[in-house]
């Protein structure tokens, strides 16, 4: 609690520091407006009905009880909580294989880092259509599992292999990012701590478990907040290969969001949005809390 | 003897990987390259054939030629990303140096607003936004593109991160020298910062010349369609014409990955800035 007089020191002392916050008005003043402001109004809508045209109209929880209720999102959940898992669990243990071979530093080791995170740097509507010629079923991938003798797959056309498929795609863009965090943490690990582990007799393994391991967990709370965060949010590539389908089998949250923006049911779109903003938001909190202060 | 020879065949067996690697993620972009010289029967033929009967430029006549409208997506995207590049580099830079070297009330405070926005995903205020586009009346207009992406949290952090690596005894000097805090910004730290001004710029571009999903919502004219957004487009309502659209999606991936290929450093500088201090 402000008393009177340091009420008054701290409004002269910002006074007297006026200039500086010239420096960070851009920023902070968009902050406000194309932040702050949004997400309030998002929260707000929320409880409406509004179609966008006539003003909106208070109706409490209902958009909220809708979600409970709506096969379509109850099915887009479950998809997007598929695609998160398979997804990050694929791409990270790829993207740590990766880093640990290439941060034995042979020789052309640059070379395969570079390789590895070009798709990265892409963008997913090039990408999402390569891959769907790439599925296609007289397409490349067909013909290469033909050579072994596999009968050709529908990958986006049939309800069981879409989703998966959209994954495989997903994380041959993506597993280059979290493979060079790994390398970058992978090099703040002392080598005397390997040295030493290897003088006390640790095999291959004990010095992954017990140094390599350990000195990656930062890094890992890291990717798991972003990794969680990105596949919540997934939507170019599906809006690209399949716009959920097969029979709603690739719907995910974001694209459900966004074909109820389109039909204009703006309300429940917004309550869509913030209960996905506060599943992230909390997730990402809890991360931070259990893992932070060690 | 034998102990050498186990680490050759460790040694070839790592290359093994490394190359199979190299081929699984190489192989879909060479494979999308040569596509764009393909004709659409021979695109679709079973078994496909790996080059291209004859080095045929047609679809890349076509696209130019006959889609009125491809030059302005270019166009489009070339423009938002120079403005996005520019206003972020210049204010971000501005705010981290007050961040970083400035002393006043709350700075710290509202150092962590922006810290706790950085965490939020975009999306998740994608329909209030485009509805503040809307009573603005900015929508379909390269506002919409723009303004609310003129400066980044994210520039802000990078920045900052540099800046306070930066010796406070130059703004002393500066201010001895009866130089105002601008002039120490715009004359000592902003020119001293930048290698990270590189990477800040490279990260724009990527983000901004990538972006889909607002672009997509913000804009609903043929003629205010960025590249990511145009390529969409060609994907016909019936009919798909893939050596067209395919070609055009090669086109939009061409500049980025020739930065690439000569800015790597900062590609991936731009990325991992957030984990490693983090």
């Amino acid at each position: 609690m402000l008393t009177r007089p340091s009420q008054m020191n701290l409004v002269r002392a910002i006074w007297r520091r006026r200039g500086a916050y010239l420096f960070i008005a851009a920023p902070l003043l968009s902050l406000l407006v194309f932040v702050a402001y949004p997400l309030a109004s998002s929260l707000i809508l929320s409880f409406t009905d509004w179609n966008g045209v006539q003003p909106p109209q208070w109706i409490g929880l209902a958009n909220y009880y809708r979600l409970g209720r709506d096969e379509e999102f109850l099915i887009s959940v479950r998809n997007t909580v598929v695609f998160a898992v398979e997804s990050l669990v694929g791409g990270v243990g790829i993207a740590l294989v990766a880093a640990l071979i290439i941060n034995r530093r042979l020789r052309g080791h640059n070379f395969f880092r570079a390789v590895y995170f070009l798709p990265v740097v892409t963008n997913m509507v090039a990408i999402g259509f390569l891959w769907k010629l790439i599925y296609h079923p007289r397409g490349l991938l067909n013909y290469l599992i033909s050579l072994v003798g596999f009968d050709p797959i529908r990958w986006l056309g049939h309800p069981d292999f879409a989703l998966h498929s959209i994954v495989l795609m997903s994380i041959w863009q993506g597993f280059g990012y979290s493979m060079v965090l790994f390398l970058a943490a992978l090099q703040t690990i002392p080598i005397e701590l390997y040295e030493a582990a290897t003088i006390d007799g640790a095999n291959v393994w004990h010095r992954f478990r017990h140094v390599t391991w350990p000195g990656l967990q930062n890094i890992m709370l890291f990717i798991s907040i972003t990794g969680v965060s990105g596949a919540f949010t997934v939507f170019t590539q599906i809006y690209v290969m399949t716009n959920g389908g097969p029979l709603s089998s690739t719907q995910t949250i974001m694209l459900h969001l966004f074909n109820q923006f389109q039909s204009l049911n703006l309300g429940y779109a917004n309550a869509i949005g913030f209960s996905l903003f506060i599943f992230l938001f909390v997730f990402a909190l809890i991360n931070l809390k259990l893992n932070v202060h060690e | 003897m034998s102990a050498k020879l186990m680490t050759l065949l460790q040694r070839a067996l790592l290359y093994l990987i490394l190359g199979m690697g190299a081929v699984v993620m190489l192989g879909p972009l060479v494979w999308m390259f040569l596509a764009t010289f393909k004709t659409e029967a021979e695109l679709l033929t079973f078994p496909p054939a790996f080059l291209p009967q004859d080095l045929s430029f047609e679809n890349y006549r076509y696209i130019f030629n006959a889609l009125p409208l491809f030059p302005r997506y270019i166009f489009n995207s070339a423009f938002v990303t120079t403005s996005l590049i520019c206003l972020n580099v210049f204010f971000d830079a501005l705010a981290a140096f007050a961040f970083a070297k400035l002393e006043f009330p709350g700075r710290d405070k509202i150092f962590l607003l922006f810290m706790i926005a950085l965490l939020l995903p975009f999306q998740i205020v994608l329909i209030p936004l485009f509805r503040l586009m809307s009573v603005l009346q900015w929508l379909d207009t390269y506002w919409a593109l723009i303004i609310p992406g003129a400066t980044s949290a994210f520039g802000i952090f990078l920045l900052r991160q540099y800046m306070r690596s930066l010796p406070n005894e130059l703004l002393d000097a500066a201010r001895m020298d009866g130089a105002s805090d601008f002039a120490a910004f715009w004359h000592i730290y902003f020119p001293l910062s930048r290698p990270a001004l590189a990477t800040l710029a490279i990260f724009t571009f990527m983000s901004s010349w990538n972006d889909f999903l607002w672009p997509l919502v913000a804009t609903s004219s043929d003629s205010m369609r960025t590249l990511t957004v145009g390529v969409t487009m060609l994907q016909g309502k019936n009919e798909m014409h893939w050596s067209w659209l395919i070609t055009a999606a090669f086109i939009s991936l061409v500049p980025i990955i020739v930065f690439y290929i000569f800015m790597q450093r900062h590609f991936v500088e731009g990325l991992t800035a957030g984990a490693v201090k983090g």
